[in-house]
């Protein structure tokens, strides 16, 4: 039983490390170029939204790299993990099937290719949750 | 807008859809085949619900229904094929970025056309080496379809009307959850056809009631309007829905009005089951049942062991061992069914004295005697350790270290096998 629970958290932690590091990175380029990419995205009168989703993307790396870190993970925070992931992907397409927010073609691509590497984490995650115990 | 001959074709196949979608839920929601037809059928009855209500077609959900397709025709490969589970898994994993791409450029859904089309190639592969070989050939041809109706639906062609299309896809997906109800039915080794068309009368007589009246309403009024579409779509589908579920309907209005541990409560809903099984119970002659056949029965049986209107159900409740000693009462022939089968299980035990061994001469007696007669369920995620025993302890521990859950369901399908001889030397 040790064996299978040490042998979960060895697998999913380089899943997590990579996880925290690409919110990290995104959320450094949200916060410090806000303005840019906001004008990227075809929102450029709203680039206060971009630079709240760039420090809540940091705060959210660096809860998830603690947590990593640790000797044991928990199943639950594996499942925070999940649905925080999961939320971003549902907000993503809810954005990208409405036309609630008027998008520039490069930035549709942008959020739909963000949204795909956030999903394959989620998906990974998910799967190895399952295996826990 | 009066009623037109293409508000008619939608509400055919916004009402057949949805009955075909239900009929599936309630067939047997535990098994993927089912399921995910059954959900492909609602989504497209989603999407026609709003282009009958709003005029707007969402691509996206027309998408889903080939999707979900996709899903089941990955399940239907044999559980032997190593290669299933890493295709489940690609599938999964690829089923959100396919729909954020195709969001972003319409052109991406030829990666869900292709994949359907390479699908019906999937199935006809099957079908040459299947048991439902017939079965399984026109779900190949239906398919195939079904590929080219979503194509043209999906792909920014404009080739064909949209009415035209919605008729053609609706089409297709009826055949498609037919096939798969009549696959489902040979695999359980039930018969479909009364049961089948109880739940469709039903279904219809009641919502065809319910939406005279709109629709007499309508014609007085002489045109219609998204008020009035409303509550025909509304009046249908409860109609639909309320008979398509009408046992599990009873069953939460017991659970409300009983207590549902209570007796009565429990004796009710075994009733009502059986009833509702019974009209599946196949006409096939054990007689003319061929050694494989029979042992697929006997696998089905031993599973439902614990259900007994399933087991009320099992065509091998006519085994000449049970009705010369159970009569016409369908319960008493499935109590009987299960006494036999739990005996030729205890046939494989070893001959010793222990309870319980983890050498290889118990493994077969193990891998059906745990998890179908004490009711084990060795991999669930939630087990309740506070209320089992030392030795029950010990057996789960076995079951989760020793026994990965392949080998365990290889192990059943060959015991079933030796159950099966036995049952049919008794018999």
């Amino acid at each position: 039983m040790t064996t299978q629970m040490q042998t979960s958290n060895t697998s999913i932690r380089p899943i997590l490390y990579a996880n925290a590091i690409f919110s990290g990175i995104s959320g450094l380029i949200f916060t410090f170029s806000s303005k840019t990419i906001a004008a990227f995205l075809g929102i450029a009168s709203s680039s206060g939204i971009v630079l709240v989703l760039g420090i809540v993307l940091m705060v959210f790396a660096d809860v998830i790299y603690i947590f990593a870190k640790r000797e044991e993970i928990s199943k639950g925070f594996v499942l925070f993990a999940i649905i925080a992931d999961s939320l971003w992907v549902f907000a993503s397409i809810l954005l990208l099937l409405t036309s609630w927010v008027p998008f520039t073609a490069e930035g549709k691509w942008a959020v739909g290719i963000i949204a795909i590497i956030v999903d394959i984490f989620a998906a990974l995650q998910f799967f190895k949750w399952q295996k826990m115990k | 807008m009066p009623i037109s001959l293409d508000l008619v074709t939608k509400l055919f196949f916004f009402s057949f859809t949805l009955w075909l979608g239900a009929y599936l839920l309630t067939r047997n929601i535990s098994k993927p085949v089912i399921y995910l037809t059954g959900f492909g059928l609602i989504a497209y009855v989603i999407t026609l619900l709003i282009e009958l209500l709003t005029g707007q077609l969402i691509m996206l959900l027309l998408l889903l229904p080939a999707i979900l397709w996709i899903g089941t025709v990955l399940h239907l490969l044999p559980d032997e094929l190593k290669q299933r589970e890493l295709y489940i898994r690609i599938w999964i994993l690829s089923i959100i970025p396919v729909i954020i791409l195709t969001l972003v450029e319409a052109w991406f859904s030829i990666i869900v056309v292709l994949s359907l089309l390479l699908s019906a190639g999937m199935v006809a592969k099957l079908a040459l080496r299947s048991r439902f070989k017939n079965t399984l050939g026109v779900l190949a041809v239906v398919v195939l379809f079904f590929g080219l109706s979503t194509g043209l639906m999906v792909l920014p062609f404009d080739l064909i009307p949209r009415t035209l299309g919605i008729s053609l896809l609706g089409a297709d997906i009826i055949m498609l959850g037919i096939v798969i109800t009549l696959w489902d039915a040979f695999d359980e080794g039930e018969t479909i056809r009364a049961h089948l068309l109880r739940s469709f009368i039903a279904a219809f007589y009641y919502a065809g009631a319910l939406a005279a009246m709109v629709i007499i309403f309508i014609a007085l009024a002489g045109e219609t309007n998204f008020s009035s579409l409303l509550l025909l779509t509304c009046l249908i589908a409860f109609g639909i829905l309320t008979q398509t579920f009408s046992t599990q309907i009873q069953s939460f209005l017991d659970k409300l009005i009983f207590s549902p541990s209570s007796k009565l409560s429990r004796e009710r809903e075994i009733l009502r089951a059986a009833a509702d099984e019974l009209p599946r119970l196949s006409t096939l002659e054990l007689a003319e049942v061929d050694e494989i056949a029979f042992t697929r029965l006997t696998r089905r049986a031993i599973s439902n062991l614990g259900n007994l209107p399933k087991l009320a159900a099992s065509p091998l409740t006519k085994l000449s061992i049970i009705t010369s000693q159970s009569g016409d009462n369908p319960l008493d022939r499935a109590h009987a069914l299960k006494a036999l089968l739990i005996e030729s299980i205890q046939r494989l035990k070893p001959q010793n004295d222990a309870d319980f061994g983890i050498t290889d001469e118990w493994r077969y007696f193990n891998a059906l005697y745990f998890p179908y007669v004490m009711g084990l369920k060795p991999y669930a995620r939630r087990i309740d350790k506070e209320f089992l025993d030392e030795e029950t302890l010990q057996i789960l521990e076995w079951f989760q270290v020793s026994v990965p859950e392949r080998t365990l369901y290889n192990w059943q399908n060959i015991a079933a096998r030796l159950v099966a001889e036995d049952l049919r030397n008794k018999n």
